[in-house]
């Protein structure tokens, strides 16, 4: 009895310390790679996001810590070296041609690799939020970026223009230059709504997580309303700084309320993806409800 | 109980291997030797054809505070506009950096205007037609207020001319994996006219003359191999 008691956080730190080799593994791969992120594109207004996605990988690896530390019960070698060489070949790659994609990317096989090696297929499905997450760590490819934010901001352009229109406001467009009276507005690159879109399913991802639904109906329908939710709020920021300019003035359309409506529909899709959760929560709980009945 | 399990250990000196191969793999070597080193200002003729510089226009650059940022990367720029017979002006523009590098984005016209306030009103491939070959660029339609803009532009990346985009990133990969770093250059030539096709065709003959007014090395150097 006493025996047991004493082996206990023994064998919790031998299994903590057995663990070294790979962490400074991983710090030696990524201790660069995030120094230099830091000193660079996480700077920008695009990316300032790349830190907290991090402590939010990190964070989630730390609630299921648990996994790394019960023995396994089979491990899959075969999968998991092959995984691992694989993203360190990618790494190895994308670190020495500055292709960040690959380089940040890396991580997410790299890392189930070593999951499937160590723990197999069981520690992999404890950990996969996390490893999925790392999407979210990849910058969008420039391609990507340049292929979706011109259409978008058409878009975006277009209804607002239709939508004020349909107000009675004396709104024109050519392009992505919307005419509001006297004002000539550009809908500029930030005003795709890309950078809310990628935020808003970060947030949302991580939401789904912390709730833990167990419907896939439940899950589905908020991933699959993430995106277009994101779209609307942006047209509707959109469409605010095209009245504050049209009513205020042009100062007060580009300074303060420029961040501030920003910042607000981020609020707004927010809220509306929880009240969208709300109303699916009371909808299955009259319907199981009225089942019972 | 062994403290240090061997799957863990082996774990970790392959993830030492990988970052020591990024480390080997990462080039060093530049492409230029400081004996063929570029100098824009010699490079490029004061006079060709019916064209001569003309001091009293400066084409559009990046804002200052980005120009001073771009000091560190960009090793070189031109910025000239020529005059003809009938009074016809053009800019001509040239960045030049010796380490080809993501910063060659912030020259590309399609960031460069609209940073400054213009709107773009068309981007599409073509062709510029040259006594010594066909040269792949890209023609850019800008436009601010009245001031109607069209570009012509291509991008260098070592002796190859390229592509932004995916294209632009293969061609620094061929020479980064040979541990080569590719130098690179931006050419863009424009005009403020309203008539769009005679401007690209004005631009044509402008650079057709000053590739001819060129040494045949200094011309590969602008343009690239032609014909590759």
């Amino acid at each position: 009895m006493f025996a047991a008691l004493d082996a206990k956080p023994h064998r919790g730190i031998a299994m903590g310390i057995e663990w070294l080799p790979v962490i400074a593994g991983l710090l030696v791969l990524y201790i660069p790679t995030f120094y230099d992120l830091a000193a660079t594109i996480w700077q920008t207004e695009e990316h300032a996001h790349g830190p907290i996605i991090l402590a939010v990988i990190a964070w989630f690896i730390w609630e299921d810590r648990k996994a790394l530390r019960i023995a396994p019960v089979r491990t899959a070698p075969g999968p998991g070296y092959s995984l691992l060489v694989f993203g360190l070949l990618l790494y190895a790659v994308g670190r020495s041609q500055g292709i960040i994609m690959f380089e940040v990317g890396a991580l997410a096989p790299i890392l189930a690799g070593v999951l499937l090696a160590t723990r197999g297929w069981q520690g992999l499905r404890a950990l996969w939020f996390p490893l999925i997450f790392i999407v979210f760590l990849v910058p969008l490819p420039g391609f990507f970026v340049d292929a979706v934010t011109m259409p978008l901001k058409q878009n975006v352009s277009e209804i607002a223009e239709q939508l004020l229109y349909a107000a009675g406001y004396p709104v024109a467009r050519n392009g992505v230059v919307l005419t509001i009276g006297q004002y000539q507005l550009l809908v500029a690159d930030a005003c795709s709504g890309l950078n809310s879109m990628f935020s808003l399913s970060a947030l949302g991802l991580v939401y789904l997580r912390l709730m833990r639904y167990r419907s896939w109906l439940h899950n589905g329908v908020i991933i699959a309303s993430i995106l277009p939710i994101a779209f609307g709020a942006n047209i509707v920021r959109v469409m605010i700084l095209v009245l504050v300019t049209y009513h205020l003035g042009d100062e007060t359309g580009q300074g303060f309320a420029h961040n501030f409506a920003g910042m607000l529909l981020f609020m707004a899709g927010l809220l509306m993806l929880l009240g969208l959760d709300g109303v699916i929560r009371l909808a299955s709980a009259r319907w199981r409800g009225r089942a019972a009945v | 109980m062994m403290a240090l399990d061997r799957r863990m250990l082996l774990i970790g000196l392959l993830m030492f291997a990988g970052a020591g191969l990024a480390y080997v793999m990462t080039p060093a070597k530049k492409v230029t030797s400081d004996a063929d080193k570029v100098n824009l200002e010699t490079m490029i003729p004061e006079s060709f054809g019916e064209w001569k510089i003309d001091t009293s226009i400066v084409p559009l650059l990046p804002s200052p505070e980005l120009l001073a940022k771009l000091e560190k990367i960009y090793n070189q720029t031109l910025a000239r506009t020529y005059i003809n017979g009938k009074g016809q002006h053009i800019m001509l523009s040239i960045a030049y950096s010796d380490d080809q590098n993501e910063g060659m984005n912030i020259h590309r016209p399609e960031v460069c205007y609209p940073a400054q306030g213009f709107d773009l009103l068309k981007t599409v491939a073509g062709e510029l037609v040259t006594q010594y070959g066909k040269l792949p660029v890209t023609r850019v339609l800008a436009q601010q207020r009245t001031r109607n803009e069209p570009i012509t532009y291509w991008v260098i990346v070592g002796d190859k001319v390229t592509f932004f985009g995916l294209p632009h990133k293969l061609a620094q990969l061929r020479y980064g994996l040979t541990g080569k770093v590719a130098d690179g250059m931006l050419v863009r030539v424009s005009s403020i006219d309203r008539d769009e096709n005679g401007a690209y065709q004005r631009q044509q003959e402008f650079l057709d003359a000053m590739l001819a007014g060129m040494s045949e090395k200094d011309r590969a150097r602008i343009a690239g191999r032609f014909g590759v």
